[in-house]
């Protein structure tokens, strides 16, 4: 490498920490306050936060933090379920809470993070006033009747918010909805509930793909479609294991196991392609993989039938299979680099 | 971040800012071959591979046992020593074989299991064998170059003490272990540019997240009833200092005053924290590590911190020392007091970056 492209590189703290380890940011007479060179390179370089970016974070972090404190204390202060307030009181207490946190929203707009974070927070509150209805009137409702309703009342602010978090506490709600709708009036959790699991949370990662593809800011984070691939490939792994260790007899009671099966085939393929591909997302690939040899394995013990040397297979399949996938990860990530360059 | 800059810009300016330079730092760098520089898997990936490795250590010693290879306490101690040694040897510095790392990782783990369960099984007393486990750890976090593998070791020696405390029925000095967590994570994120030059980093920096993670792991304490542990206020306020600490040497680094307006606010403001703390002081601990996260531009560290507070707010609620009543006032009061603040520092920062 030349003397140019050396000096010409970006000043990424990997390569300040290599002129540092290399005595070019630790000169003699800096070794006295040794690292305050590089310090001091780590923040020109926009790599250490400078006094704008502390106000920055300030600012969110006493908003969010008050936002999550408020909200909690409200959540905490209705499930005392006080006996001498009056029930029209607290209804009204929490319909006040909500049209202030709305009307916040309205006059800071949606634009600004605090817009957003009282919209977060009415969304939110709308729960508690779901909950204590159902207390006051002990209308005997089941848990997924609560989360549902709540989901179906915020649907329209998820919608126009533009805020990711509110966006998953959304998505979220459905999932404890389907949950709790399987608990307690299915009574079984069986193929149909992962079905429906995967389709949301499937359809939910889908659709923000395809919308931050178009260009749409807020869908740029990358952590929300991580979030959502957990419960994704959750509803995916679990019955393919139930299916694997079960018997014909359970098989037969229960055939969407079969359709999970092959969705969890197709949705693997179709991610390890996309991540690799299309976007290079190593969190992906590294959840589908660490999926998929969890339910090889799962296989391997179930076909071998534990027997002695099984286990030692299986240790052994595991030591093989994530060198394999660290090797891949790597390729992938450097086939990446050298098409970006 | 500006991203036209280069490192010959980085360099100039700090020349311009009185920083001394090699004289020939231009030759100098162009004569050093410029390694490769990977920021080095992700954290998912690395989970990923000690989760692998756990499982197929459990695997390992499972046949081991049921193939009655291991059948006598000794031979479980001599078999898990053998393996840590074996892991240690596969362990090449600089080199990258994935399939001997993680062997090794997975030899190393099953070796250290083998190593307590044989113990425990001959001494039959825990603290013997959680002192022979913290001296088995300190020596593969040295002789075991690996970042995954000295961060689990991190984590297990902080288990070995946790395991000492619990037996020797002294459950009070756990505020003495989180408070020394609190102050020893600070110390090396603190210290972390110049420990590089020390050459210590490689060490240091797996060490740190083992810490943060084990501190934030014995804040959940609080929140588990059958604990036992008492006087958690005390717990508090160790980290309050710890906290207050951490906020002046930020403000030293920015070049603001200690008796600054905005500093005795912001100081107000981590006194009102106290507040909730006295009986969650996971939020303190959360705070910490975010700060700390922040302070170093460490992701991964405000990551965890966040997940931590928001687990830490939900969990809250099935704490029963303090009733719902008590905790929602203590939650309200310490929200307003942070909108507050934040509408002070907001006013006196108007058109200032702090």
């Amino acid at each position: 490498m030349d003397e140019h492209s050396s000096l010409d590189l970006p000043p990424s703290p990997e390569n300040l920490r290599w002129l540092a380890r290399n005595g070019i940011l630790n000169a003699a007479p800096l070794r006295l306050r040794s690292g305050q060179a590089l310090e001091r390179a780590l923040e020109i370089s926009g790599h250490a936060p400078d006094r704008g970016r502390w106000l920055r974070f300030l600012d969110i972090i006493l908003l969010v933090l008050g936002a999550g404190f408020a909200v909690s204390g409200i959540f905490f202060f209705f499930a005392f379920n006080w006996a001498d307030m009056h029930r029209f009181f607290k209804l009204g207490l929490l319909e006040v809470a909500i049209l202030a946190a709305v009307g916040l929203t309205s006059c800071l707009g949606l634009d600004k993070l605090a817009g957003k974070i009282a919209l977060t927070a009415s969304g939110l509150l709308v729960g508690a006033l779901l909950a204590v209805y159902g207390q006051i009137y002990q209308t005997g409702a089941d848990s997924y009747t609560l989360f549902l309703n709540w989901a179906l009342l915020i649907a329209g602010w998820a919608l126009i918010g533009q805020f990711a978090p509110l966006w998953v506490v959304w998505v979220l709600l459905f999932d404890l909805s389907l949950v709790f709708y399987w608990i307690q009036i299915v009574g079984d959790v069986n193929g149909q509930l992962y079905l429906w699991l995967f389709l949301l949370n499937g359809g939910a990662i889908l659709a923000w793909e395809i919308a931050s593809a178009r260009g749409v800011a807020w869908l740029e984070n990358r952590w929300t479609p991580r979030l959502l691939a957990l419960p994704t490939f959750i509803a995916l792994v679990a019955p393919t294991i139930t299916l694997i260790f079960s018997s014909t007899g359970e098989r037969s009671r229960d055939p969407l196991l079969f359709l999970m099966l092959a969705l969890f085939i197709g949705a693997s393929v179709a991610t390890l392609y996309v991540y690799s591909q299309k976007i290079l997302d190593l969190f992906m690939l590294t959840l589908c993989a660490f999926s998929l040899i969890i339910a090889f394995n799962a296989w391997v013990s179930e076909t071998l039938d534990f027997e002695e040397f099984t286990l030692f297979l299986v240790s052994a399949l595991f030591i093989g299979q994530a060198a394999l996938i660290a090797v891949w990860l790597r390729r992938v990530s450097q086939q990446w680099e050298e098409r970006s360059a | 971040m500006n991203s036209s800059l280069t490192l010959r810009d980085v360099l100039a300016q700090l020349a311009d800012e009185g920083f001394a330079l090699p004289d020939d730092y231009e030759n100098t760098i162009s004569g050093l071959e410029l390694e490769t520089q990977e920021p080095g898997a992700p954290w998912y990936v690395r989970l990923f591979a000690g989760l692998s490795a756990w499982i197929a250590a459990l695997f390992l010693i499972a046949f081991l046992f049921t193939a009655n290879i291991l059948q006598e306490d000794e031979s479980a101690i001599f078999a898990g020593l053998l393996f840590c040694a074996i892991a240690v040897g596969l362990k090449r510095p600089g080199s990258r074989n994935d399939f001997l790392e993680q062997l090794g990782l997975a030899l190393s783990l099953a070796g250290q299991v083998l190593f307590v369960v044989g113990l425990g099984s001959l001494w039959e007393e825990v603290v013997p064998v959680a002192l022979a486990l913290i001296v088995l750890e300190i020596l593969l976090l040295w002789a075991y170059p690996d970042i995954l593998h000295r961060f689990i070791s991190t984590i297990i020696i902080v288990g070995a003490l946790l395991a000492i405390i619990l037996n020797q029925d002294m459950l009070e000095a756990t505020h003495i272990l989180i408070f020394a967590l609190s102050v020893i994570a600070f110390i090396l994120y603190w210290q972390e540019n110049r420990l590089l030059l020390t050459g210590l980093r490689e060490l240091t920096r797996p060490v740190s997240y083992g810490i943060a993670v084990s501190l934030l792991g014995l804040l959940i304490l609080p929140l588990i009833e059958d604990a036992d542990v008492r006087w958690w206020q005390l717990t508090a306020a160790l980290l309050l200092g710890v906290l207050l600490f951490l906020v002046w040497q930020i403000a030293a680094d920015l070049g603001l005053a200690s008796r600054s307006e905005v500093m005795i606010w912001l100081a107000a403001g981590c006194v009102a924290l106290f507040i909730p703390a006295i009986r969650m002081p996971g939020i303190l601990g959360a705070l910490i590590i975010l700060l700390l996260g922040f302070w170093r531009n460490n992701r991964l560290l405000i990551g965890l911190a966040s997940v931590f507070l928001v687990f830490y707010l939900g969990a809250i609620y099935y704490v029963l020392e303090w009733t719902l009543l008590e905790k929602s006032f203590a939650l309200l009061v310490t929200g307003l007091v942070l909108f507050l603040l934040r509408y002070v520092l907001l006013r006196f920062t108007e058109g200032d970056a702090i």
